[in-house]
């Protein structure tokens, strides 16, 4: 009898240091592999996202095409608004900037769509994001910035807003879309006047408000693992919130104000940051932090000029 | 009774062994180059889609050594790890029309820098009185396609001509800048 009781003790104390040790050994096999969605960074967005996933999921009947003809009007509304800026014309910085971010989109949530970036030459230091591919960056973004791995990390940033459907999201939580029976091109063009009500709003948050913190955030965390996975020291996306919030603390910048509550954010990004080196198994210091071409990029930026006489 | 037990038990801790010791990992990215070793001289071939189930063997320096199934043969090579994940990838939705059938987002980014503004957008542009100028301003945006097929590139309405950016053209710029798995800082050959 005691045989037995020895035997079902030892069965349950064995059976439970395998099952734990089988836990902890699961992060160290896939150290290295965690990506974006891995499950512990995945689980601290979505706490502190708080029901971002089911708005994401529900816009699975929008179809890129639909995305697109947003991306567009928005896109077009910006261009057409007085001081916006106009974009730079130089094809070898149009080249520069969208191999880059179609670099990292490839290491993305969603790398199966283009993206597209376009340089506006604009003082004021931001970049955004519209529905279905396009980024917008400003010179005085570029001019601001010390390495091309802070670069990686915005446009990490932007391709976030991008793949989570982040302006969607904002507009239905506005409850603006709820003249439209679906969110698709079919639906914009039954109740065009709303639909021109919605390109004007979402414009307006792009340029001149924020998304809420909580998809800042999603953008962020998401952004930096989108940079290191292709090759670029993260880290340096500390630095620039760092910037923006000195920036901030200045008030010399209206459109810094787009990125509310930065001291929450720099927190955010630091604690995934540790989680994101244990699981790389290896220093960030192997990462790329700065290139050569990118003070070349920088003079583009200082010295380009918008022509479009020709 | 005892032998009931040690054989459940046996059965149990082979089957753990078995999990400590099976790593199945996914192409993440939009697809994966195998390489021999992990030298930027290495052949990258074959290429992986998204959603490849590989087994990683071993990991170094941000490299999985893999060995995964490609026209019913094992195949092994190293991967870098930016490219993998431990989830399987979610597909893209956007790219599922309302009939089921597939989209490529390539070919309407395509489609759309060849003939210019979709119709919703033109619509948008002519209720707001938005000029030719601006729409010019979006055709250039737009006109740097990522790519991986070739297409045909023809002036837009507005005078500009589309640019494909192909998969060298993204290899040339990782190369030059020395990122990623074109990094100097990888395991050297029998290491």
């Amino acid at each position: 009898m005691k045989i037995y009781r020895v035997l079902v003790l030892a069965f349950f104390v064995l059976t439970s240091i395998a099952l734990i040790s089988c836990e902890a050994t699961k992060g160290i096999l896939n150290k290295g592999a965690e990506k974006a969605l891995g499950p512990k960074n995945f689980q601290k967005v979505q706490k502190a996202a708080g029901g971002l996933e089911d708005l994401y999921n529900s816009f699975q009947e929008t179809s890129i095409e639909d995305e697109r003809s947003l991306g567009e009007s928005v896109s077009l509304q910006a261009y057409a608004t007085p001081s916006f800026g106009t974009p730079i014309r130089n094809d070898e910085m149009m080249l520069y900037v969208n191999c880059m971010a179609n670099a990292i989109a490839q290491n993305s949530d969603r790398p199966m769509i283009p993206y597209h970036v376009a340089v506006i030459k604009s003082d004021i230091v931001n970049a955004f994001a519209a529905p279905g591919g396009y980024i917008f960056l400003t010179t005085g973004l570029i001019l601001a910035l010390d390495s091309e791995a802070e670069l990686a990390a915005i446009l990490g940033h932007e391709i976030a807003h991008i793949s989570r459907k982040h302006a969607l999201i904002s507009m239905k939580r506005a409850q603006r879309l709820g003249g439209f029976a679906k969110v698709t091109s079919a639906a914009f063009e039954n109740n065009f006047i709303d639909f021109e009500k919605l390109v004007k709003a979402m414009c307006e948050e792009l340029i001149n408000k924020s998304y809420d913190k909580d998809m800042e955030i999603d953008a962020d965390t998401r952004g930096i693992q989108y940079a290191m996975n292709t090759g670029y020291d993260p880290r340096p996306f500390v630095s620039f919130l760092k910037k923006i919030q000195e920036l901030q603390n200045r008030n010399a910048q209206g459109g810094l104000s787009s990125h509310p509550d930065t001291s929450t954010r720099i927190q955010e990004v630091e604690n995934s940051l540790k989680k994101m080196e244990k699981e790389l198994d290896d220093s960030f210091d192997t990462l790329v932090k700065n290139t050569d071409r990118f003070q070349t990029l920088q003079e583009w930026a200082k010295s380009s000029h918008s022509d479009w006489a020709r | 009774m005892i032998r009931c037990f040690l054989s459940v038990f046996l059965l149990l801790i082979f089957s753990l062994h078995g999990l400590l010791q099976s790593d199945e990992l996914y192409v993440s990215a939009k697809q994966a180059e195998v390489r021999d070793h992990p030298t930027r001289k290495a052949q990258e071939d074959p290429i992986l889609p998204r959603g490849t189930k590989v087994e990683s063997t071993k990991y170094k320096k941000k490299w999985h050594q893999i060995s995964f199934v490609q026209d019913s043969e094992n195949k092994t090579g190293w991967i870098y790890s930016g490219k993998l994940s431990p989830n399987l990838p979610e597909e893209d939705g956007s790219l599922v029309a309302a009939n089921g059938n597939k989209l490529s987002g390539e070919d309407i980014a395509a489609g759309k820098a060849i003939r210019g503004v979709g119709p919703l957008a033109q619509k948008f542009a002519n209720a707001n009185r938005i000029s030719t100028m601006h729409k010019k301003y979006l055709d250039y945006h737009h006109s740097f396609i990522s790519m991986d097929k070739n297409f045909q590139p023809k002036v837009t309405e507005q005078g500009i001509t589309p640019r494909r950016i192909s998969a060298a053209d993204i290899h040339k710029f990782l190369k030059e800048g020395k990122i990623g798995e074109f990094s100097e800082s990888m395991p050297k050959e029998g290491e």
